[in-house]
């Protein structure tokens, strides 16, 4: 205000009797309009943003929960780069593959079961429309923030359910490329608070080859052995991680899982899969 | 006399305590196009998401009164094409292809939604906008809707087949089908795009829920025989149907 006194105060000693007339101002050609600066800029900035909990929505075969954190940098107002390492930490046949198993003893096909253990990706961020909002009596300032990508992620099958004999068994099905798009809206409190809400399709394809690093041949090796008592691990590639078919797991005997990895193995087909997932994030600007 | 006052004005401006004057808020531009106390019809399209056994595309025309700009109602008549997704077929093509020995359980969510009428309230605490390019500012407003009403159902069944066709081939010439009317419960996220004074573009995403039902313990011999098998399911669960609708509506 004291800002406005003095413009008011100069115009005031320069003003002449009877102005004239602005012909810029006065031509029916030439509109003004106002643009409030964004209060808090986002150029050159870092921003860490925490996804504690992200449901997976739409599963067929499998059901997936991951956390994420995720950097993005800012390189512009409306261009940035995130950088999105993420855990899977709950993956598990979905409801709907249960009911398949028990009620009409049919599985998902091996291709179409694969499950994103854990993995990263980088994604080019693009803030195309900003706005603000009137909501209970204040205003909410935001973006609609568009993003794709690529990165890679280990993937793994579910071999046993968990029922009676013991709990769910896993094998690897090894590493594989992902690609990613996604779509939400980040709405920021104050300098450095940030709110994100968005929709992220992680998509990965292929088949199901190897588990544990065994092909069907090694599994077959490993069956024999089993099924003669001991598996020793002699005759198989050096890739094939024996050690995750020993041993037992809450009582269960992992050798158990040889026959069933066998048939997965050897099943052939490919599958592209989908893990949509809804992303509720926290973030700090730095 | 009008500059020394207009001076006077000035120096007393420069002076004054900041904070005084300051005002702590940009100022609030008001609602363009406000939606209280009018009536508006409406009509969408939507397509089911997530398909896992049933897939529906739907047609609703629904009427609704805003008691003020954020709280409204409306009702809604909906009509549906629906029917299984290639992936329910293969699941019964490949159980038939199984001899019939044993008894099976029928699989959930199979109610097929045909029609369906609603009514509801509507909540829009945000009101804002946005821009299209540099001279095209969208105002829009976004709500959620909870209600219920009722629905009309058909289900045709992938595992009681009762007149087999060939089993090499999986193919049944009569799988079981009912019908009902259930209650429903239904919200949704909406978005009221608007593009004048009386009209907006509605964008929504919807969920309707409904109580399932089906066979449990079923023969399929018996059922492949015509004879009656099965008992309902006790703690059948509930269906979830998550539609994507897209419209327009009209503000009188």
């Amino acid at each position: 205000m004291n800002l406005l006194g003095a413009l008011v105060l100069a115009a005031s000693i320069g003003a002449a009797p009877e102005p004239a007339v602005d012909p810029l101002t006065a031509s029916p050609n030439v509109q003004f309009r106002v643009i409030e600066p964004k209060p808090f800029p986002d150029a050159l900035r870092h921003e860490f943003v925490l996804y504690p909990f992200v449901p997976q929505v739409g599963a067929t075969f499998t059901t997936q929960w991951l956390s994420s954190l995720t950097y993005v940098f800012h390189g512009t107002e409306w261009l940035g780069l995130r950088i999105q390492p993420f855990w899977v930490w709950h993956g598990q046949r979905s409801r709907f593959g249960s009911e398949l198993l028990s009620r009409v003893r049919q599985d998902s096909a091996a291709a179409s079961s694969v499950m994103l253990q854990w993995g990263a990706i980088a994604a080019p961020e693009w803030t195309p429309v900003r706005g603000k909002f009137a909501a209970f009596g204040g205003t909410v300032r935001y973006g609609l923030v568009l993003f794709a990508g690529a990165g890679a992620a280990s993937t793994q099958i579910e071999l046993k359910t968990a029922d009676a004999l013991g709990p769910a068994t896993y094998g690897s099905t090894g590493l594989r490329m992902v690609v990613t798009g996604g779509a939400g809206f980040r709405v920021q409190f104050g300098e450095r608070f940030t709110i994100r809400l968005e929709v992220q399709d992680l998509i990965h394809w292929g088949s199901v080859s190897r588990i544990n690093g065994c092909d069907p041949a090694d599994l077959q090796t490993l069956e024999a052995q089993h099924s003669a008592g001991q598996v020793t691990g002699a005759g198989v590639s050096g890739q094939c991680s024996v050690d995750r078919f020993r041993g037992t797991q809450g009582g269960y005997d992992r050798g158990n899982d040889i026959g069933i990895a066998q048939a997965k193995a050897s099943e052939g087909g490919t599958d592209t899969l989908n893990l949509v997932g809804v992303y509720f994030g926290i973030g700090v600007q730095l | 006399m009008g500059n020394v006052a207009l001076a006077l004005a000035g120096l007393a401006a420069l002076l004054a305590p900041a904070g005084v004057l300051a005002s702590p808020e940009p100022p609030v531009e008001p609602r363009l196009y406000p939606v209280g106390g009018r009536f508006s019809i409406a009509a969408t399209l939507g397509l089911s998401v997530f398909d896992t056994l049933t897939h529906t595309a739907t047609l609703d025309v629904r009427a609704g009164w805003e008691f003020n700009d954020w709280l409204g109602v409306d009702a809604s008549v909906t009509g549906a094409l629906a029917g299984h997704t290639a992936l329910a077929d293969r699941i019964g093509q490949h159980l038939l292809q199984t001899p019939a020995a044993g008894s099976v359980d029928d699989l959930s969510d199979l109610w097929q939604l045909k029609a369906m009428v609603l009514a509801g309230v509507r909540l829009a605490p945000v009101y804002g906008k946005f821009n299209l390019g540099p001279n095209f500012p969208i105002r829009y407003q976004a709500y959620l809707w909870l209600g219920g009403g009722a629905a009309w159902l058909d289900r045709t069944s992938v595992v009681v087949c009762r007149a087999v066709t060939s089993r090499e081939q999986g193919t049944c010439a009569d799988w079981l089908t009912e019908s009902r009317v259930a209650p429903v419960a239904s919200g949704a996220l909406g978005f009221r795009l608007f593009t004048g004074v009386h009209g907006a573009v509605v964008l929504e995403l919807r969920n309707v829920v409904w109580k399932d039902d089906y066979l449990v313990g079923v023969d399929r011999a018996a059922a492949e025989a015509g004879d009656p098998t099965g008992q309902r399911a006790p703690s059948p669960g509930f269906t979830n149907t998550v539609l994507v609708q897209l419209g327009y509506a009209y503000f009188f």
